[in-house]
């Protein structure tokens, strides 16, 4: 075998192992936007958080030792990619015991994340995730709300979660 | 010449088997349709937050006590174990509760995220009625706050652990009907 041959067999080698290595990283080691909650509350309340008018207040029956949280929310979310802001409806009464903490996702991409909203607490407005500003575009999306909810005193994350569907409708 | 040309074009074939692997990086795909027409049109929206959901879930300490099998009791007399028990999970405070405050008929799919590969959770609604995690609640029209549609189902854990531990996060998705 000449040494010409020989060199490019091996500099073939070296390219292929190269591309391999590269499709495995892009396919499993990427850094992705996927959601990952904190264990604990996030430290901040949501500067977006405004009082529910007329919230009715009680109480929601709960087992001994166990927790309960008021979702509310409305299924439809808009954006303005012009004031990268989403406007939508979510709120926790204050009969809900959780605090909480919601994102908007489609598929595993977040598009916004509150910080914490406190019983008696809601949210109207809240900024696009950085990623999503440059990936959204015009029209609509199914996307999922998901509320994670959260101890009011310890701040440990609650074992249930909960969420639902929500259109995304996205405008310049 | 044309030995060096193979071998440029033959490595860029190599590199290029990477490229599919950056499909995902590609601009989220909307669900805006392109049609044939342009049409003017005026819309009504009565409600442009569209509907709202109002659901409460409650549930208990969510607290599970494994007991594994032990060797029973030793019979002298025939050498062997007698009464070996078999492995026990213990629950306390293992029921979901889900009431529909909207006015529009919701169901609440449970699932379970096990932190621990070798056990299993199930959940039965409370009524015995078959599911499969599913609580079907009717829309509260016409019913007071405190008799709106309300389901329960309990959740139980088999298989084993070796140690204390997380046992995973269990979920809640409502569904417009």
């Amino acid at each position: 075998m000449s040494k010409r041959i020989l060199i490019s067999i091996i500099a073939l080698s070296v390219a292929f192992v190269i591309s391999v290595s590269v499709s495995i990283w892009a396919i499993f080691f990427r850094d992705r936007d996927e959601v990952l909650p904190p264990d604990y509350s996030p430290q901040d309340t949501d500067d977006n958080q405004i009082p529910i008018p007329d919230d009715p207040g009680g109480e929601i029956q709960t087992p001994e030792g166990g927790s309960a949280v008021n979702i509310t929310y409305a299924e439809n979310v808009t954006v303005d990619l012009s004031d990268e802001k989403a406007t939508l409806y979510y709120a926790n009464p204050s009969r809900s015991g959780q605090n909480v903490a919601i994102a908007v996702v489609v598929g595993e991409e977040v598009v916004l994340r509150s910080e914490l909203i406190t019983p008696g607490n809601m949210v109207t407005s809240l900024p696009l995730a950085d990623r999503a500003k440059k990936k959204l575009t015009v029209g609509s999306y199914n996307a999922e709300i998901i509320v994670y909810c959260y101890h009011p005193e310890t701040g440990e994350k609650a074992m249930v979660d909960t969420k639902g569907t929500v259109i995304l409708t996205v405008s310049e | 010449m044309k030995k060096i040309l193979a071998i440029a074009l033959t490595l860029a074939l190599a590199l290029c088997l990477a490229v599919p692997a950056f499909a995902d990086e590609a601009t989220l795909s909307s669900n805006t349709t392109l049609t044939k027409n342009i049409t003017v049109s005026g819309t009504y929206d009565e409600n442009p937050t569209g509907e709202v959901i109002s659901v409460d879930v409650s549930w208990g300490t969510m607290s599970f006590t494994y007991t594994p099998a032990n060797d029973g009791t030793w019979n002298p007399a025939t050498h062997a174990y007698t009464n070996v028990p078999d492995p026990v999970w213990t629950p306390t405070g293992n029921t979901i509760t889900v009431t529909n405050h909207s006015n529009t008929a919701v169901d609440a799919e449970l699932s379970f995220a096990k932190a621990v590969d070798t056990i299993t959770g199930t959940f039965t609604e409370t009524s015995g009625t078959a599911n499969n995690g599913k609580l079907e609640l009717a829309t509260a029209e016409d019913t007071e706050v405190n008799e709106a549609p309300t389901a329960t189902a309990t959740f139980t854990v088999s298989g084993s652990i070796a140690e204390s531990d997380d046992l995973g996060t269990i979920t809640v998705t409502i569904v417009n009907k």
